[in-house]
């Protein structure tokens, strides 16, 4: 094979998987998980996955379209846009950092910073706008966060999910970092994220169809009924379910929007690459 | 006179060895619970530290109608001067923590295997 056709067959493979990444890692990442996925429910279109366990069954599916025709989560997301269009005592907003165009940030999430070599995530940087205004940080989990996050997310509604790994070694460490941490096994229970979000997708644990982690991301912040049975209004960030989840193994859950989360979310969230945001949305 | 000798001094001999016994139960309670501190620290540098071991908001062990993780609860009964338990928490805190070490140095190269 010539060089250029090898370079040209690269380029077809990273266009068929809609991804700009530069990153071959992921791009195998990505393919690996669709082709395993299509295998293992071949009658579920790719769109489908980023509706979690409602793509698989249908009882469940009912239930979620029903609650998604009264969302519980409106004024939740009403609360996040008075916050986006709120003034910072100095006179700033949270578009002074995030850019004046909200449709424009949800997707630009999360990202590396090359500069201070780390993984930006979206809630990240809303608490570091409010330290750099002088104003007092959100909690990073639920409440106003998840409010804002919510707001600026369904602003992106309907744009692909594109999460890239640029040609930056340290940016591939931590993409490799957070890809190991999914697939480590942790706690008292011995489970990686990957026993149960790949090689248990589609079946049940302890009363609850397991989600294929493709499609993961594509709806955060998520109402949550479990949630709403405790402390709080239902609503929590994708940190938040990382924590609970690390919970459920009996593991000790890491630090909400700490370097072990983030790295976790720059892989986690480019297994959603080219599904569709919807959020916030519904979940169990 | 004889026989009060004899209880006054089997008592005192008692006494001793209990209070003796409590000394060493206190130290060795120390030690497990050192050693279970110096283990789950070598597993939190890891990122391997488990729920129970001693993470506050575990509700692992109910002492006194509180629930808390097994370290605390090795505490709570240290305070009651409760060694026996003590020893038993402290034990089940640096066990996991040894566990918890050794699972991620395992799981280090961690990767997909479909
Ligand atoms: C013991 C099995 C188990 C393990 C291990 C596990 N989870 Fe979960 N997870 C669940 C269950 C059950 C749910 C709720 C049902 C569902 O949506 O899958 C869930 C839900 C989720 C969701 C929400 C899915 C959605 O559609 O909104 C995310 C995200 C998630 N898990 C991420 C993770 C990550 C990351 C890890 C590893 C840190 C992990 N999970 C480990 C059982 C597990």
């Amino acid at each position: 094979m010539t060089m250029k056709k090898i370079v040209l067959m690269a380029l077809a493979a990273c266009l068929a998987l809609g991804t700009t990444g530069v990153y071959a890692s992921q791009a195998d990442d990505i393919n690996a998980l669709r082709h395993y996925f299509k295998k293992k429910f071949p009658t579920v279109p790719f769109k489908e996955f980023a509706n979690g366990s409602y793509a698989l069954s249908a009882d469940k599916r009912i239930n979620w379209e029903s609650m998604r025709d009264f969302p519980p989560f409106e004024d939740h997301v009403a609360k996040g846009e008075a916050l986006w269009n709120k003034k910072f005592k100095n006179g700033n907003s949270f578009a002074t950092c995030l850019g004046n165009d909200v449709t424009k940030v949800r997707n630009r999430f999360p990202h590396w910073n090359a500069k201070d070599k780390k993984v930006e995530t979206l809630e990240g940087n809303i608490v570091a706008c409010q330290k750099a205004n002088g104003e007092k940080p959100f909690g990073l989990k639920k409440g106003n966060i998840a409010y804002l996050s919510a707001y600026i997310a369904s602003q992106a509604n309907g744009q692909k999910v594109n999460v890239v790994v640029p040609d930056d070694k340290d940016a591939q460490a931590a993409y490799e970092a957070g890809k190991q941490f999914f697939y480590a096994k942790r706690g008292q229970l011995n489970l990686s994220c990957a026993d149960c979000h790949v090689y248990s997708a589609g079946m049940y644990a302890r009363g609850n169809l397991l989600s294929p982690v493709m499609g993961h991301t594509t709806h955060f912040p998520v109402w949550r009924g479990k949630w709403a049975k405790k402390k709080g209004d239902g609503f929590g960030t994708l940190h938040r379910r990382y924590g609970g989840c690390n919970k459920q193994v009996r593991a000790k859950p890491f630090k909400a929007q700490g370097k072990e989360y983030s790295n976790m979310e720059f892989f986690h969230a480019s297994m959603s690459n080219g599904l569709t945001i919807d959020a916030p949305d519904y979940r169990e | 006179m004889k026989k009060m000798t004899l209880k006054v001094a089997l008592l005192a001999a008692m006494m001793a060895t209990s209070g003796f016994a409590v000394a060493m139960d206190e130290d060795s309670y120390r030690a497990e619970h050192k050693a279970a501190t110096e283990a789950l620290n070598k597993a939190k540098k890891v990122g391997g530290e488990w729920r129970d071991s001693r993470w506050k908001k575990s509700t692992a062990v109910k002492v006194d109608g509180k629930k808390m993780s097994y370290l605390h609860a090795a505490e709570a009964y240290a305070a009651k001067g409760d060694y026996k338990n003590a020893m038993k928490y402290a034990g089940i805190a640096k066990f996991e923590g040894e566990m918890g070490y050794q699972q991620a140095m395992d799981q280090k190269n961690a990767g997909p295997r479909h």
